[in-house]
C-alpha cells in the first residue's frame, strides 16, 4: 500500500495518523503541504528517519521546490519523484490511500 | 521495449478540493501523467468543493492559471468520463440545463464535458478500476 | 458517511474507521439543531440497517480526547497502531474523508 500525505504535520494530525497506521513494507509519498514533514530540524523529519528501512519514502520534487525547501537538506532515504513516477508507484503498490 | 504494456491499468481518480486548492493541480498533473504513461482513466469524480471546476462562470485574473479551463480541455480532448457529484453541485450552485430547469433557477452554468450524477458513480468507479486515487482529501 | 451509505446501497461491503477528530462524530448527546446543523446521529444509527456493521474507532484518537467507548452512540471496536495497519490492508479500497 502507498500512503499519500498532503497535509503539513504542523497543521493537521494526519501526519501522526499516517505514521501510526503504516505497515512495515509500505510506501509514503509526501505531496503538496505534506512536504513540510521534511523541514530540517523538526520532529516530523526525525520521526520519518526513524521508520523501519523497509518503509519507502518519496516526495514530489515540484512541491518541495515550489515551497522553497532545499533539496540538499532532504534525508538521504527520501526519493524525489515526478508525476510519471507517482503513476508508476501506484501500479507497483496494490492500493493507494490518500491522507 | 513494450514491457510497460503488460502493466496498463485503469485508474479512477477523485478530486475533493476546490479550484483554489493545490490538489486541483496535483490531480490534473497525475491524470495527464497516467494517460502519457499509456494507462486508462475509467472515470474522474469531482466531489465536495471540486464541483466548482464544473462551473463555466468563474473568471480568473489574467496573470493566474485557469485550472477549470485546463481540466475542461483535458477532459474534452481525451474524451474522459467526468462525473460531478450532483448533490455537492446543487448545494454550491453548479447546475446544468436540466437541473436549472428542474429547480427553477435563472441560469445554468455547467454543461459539456461534465456529467452530474450520484455518489454511486464513485463507488462504481472504485470497484471497477485497477487503482483508485483520491486527491484533496 | 454519504459515501458509505451510497456504497452500501450498491451492495458493496463497507466498514468505517473513526480516526482523529472523526471520533467526535460518535459522541452521545449532540444537539446540533442548536446551531442549525443537520445531525449525523440518525445517519449513524441507520448504518447497521444499510448493512454497514463493521465500525472501528481509533483508541489513540479516543484517549487523546479523553473519551471512553461507553460515551459513544454506536458500538465501535477500538483498534490501535498495528491493528489499524492490518485493517487497512484487508480492504480493496480505502478512502479518507
Amino acid at each position: 500500500m502507498l500512503h499519500v500525505l498532503r497535509h503539513a504535520p504542523q497543521d493537521s494530525s494526519r501526519f501522526a495518523s499516517t505514521l501510526r497506521s503504516m505497515g512495515p513494507e509500505q510506501g509514503l509519498l509526501m505531496i503538496e503541504d505534506g512536504v513540510y514533514s521534511l523541514l530540517p530540524d523538526t520532529s516530523s523529519n526525525s520521526a520519518l528517519q526513524l521508520l523501519p528501512a523497509s518503509v519507502r519514502l518519496y516526495v514530489m520534487e515540484a512541491d518541495v521546490s515550489a515551497r522553497g525547501l532545499a533539496i540538499d537538506d532532504l534525508p538521504k532515504r527520501v526519493k524525489l519523484i515526478d508525476y510519471p513516477t507517482f503513476v508508476q508507484l501506484c501500479t507497483q503498490y496494490d492500493k493507494v490511500l490518500s491522507w | 521495449m513494450f514491457e510497460s504494456r503488460l502493466n496498463v491499468m485503469k485508474f479512477a481518480i477523485a478530486l475533493l478540493a476546490g479550484p483554489q486548492d493545490p490538489a486541483a493541480r496535483s490531480a490534473l498533473s497525475f491524470a495527464q501523467a497516467a494517460l502519457d504513461g499509456g494507462h486508462q482513466i475509467s472515470r474522474l469524480f469531482f466531489y465536495r468543493d471540486a464541483v466548482h471546476l464544473a462551473s463555466d462562470l468563474a473568471v480568473q485574473p489574467q496573470d493566474e492559471s485557469d485550472i477549470a479551463r485546463e481540466w475542461r480541455e483535458f477532459i474534452s480532448s481525451n474524451e474522459l468520463d467526468a462525473v460531478v457529484c450532483i448533490a455537492a453541485a446543487l448545494r454550491r450552485g453548479v447546475l446544468n440545463e436540466a437541473e436549472a430547469s428542474r429547480w427553477e433557477r435563472p441560469v445554468a452554468n455547467s454543461g459539456q464535458p461534465w456529467v452530474l450524477s450520484g455518489l454511486g458513480q464513485w463507488v462504481d468507479a472504485m470497484q471497477s478500476a485497477d487503482r483508485a486515487v483520491t486527491f484533496g482529501s | 458517511m454519504d459515501l458509505a451509505l451510497a456504497a452500501a446501497a450498491f451492495g458493496v461491503p463497507v466498514s468505517l474507521l473513526f480516526l482523529d477528530s472523526g471520533v467526535m462524530q460518535l459522541l452521545k448527546g449532540q444537539e446540533s439543531a442548536l446551531i442549525k446543523q443537520k445531525s449525523l446521529t440518525a445517519n449513524l444509527k441507520a448504518l447497521p440497517i444499510f448493512g454497514v456493521e463493521d465500525l472501528f474507532v481509533c483508541q489513540h484518537s479516543l484517549s487523546e480526547r479523553g473519551l471512553q467507548s461507553n460515551q459513544l452512540l454506536l458500538p465501535a471496536k477500538p483498534v490501535e497502531g498495528a491493528e489499524i495497519a492490518a485493517l487497512l490492508e484487508q480492504y480493496d479500497q480505502v478512502v479518507t474523508l
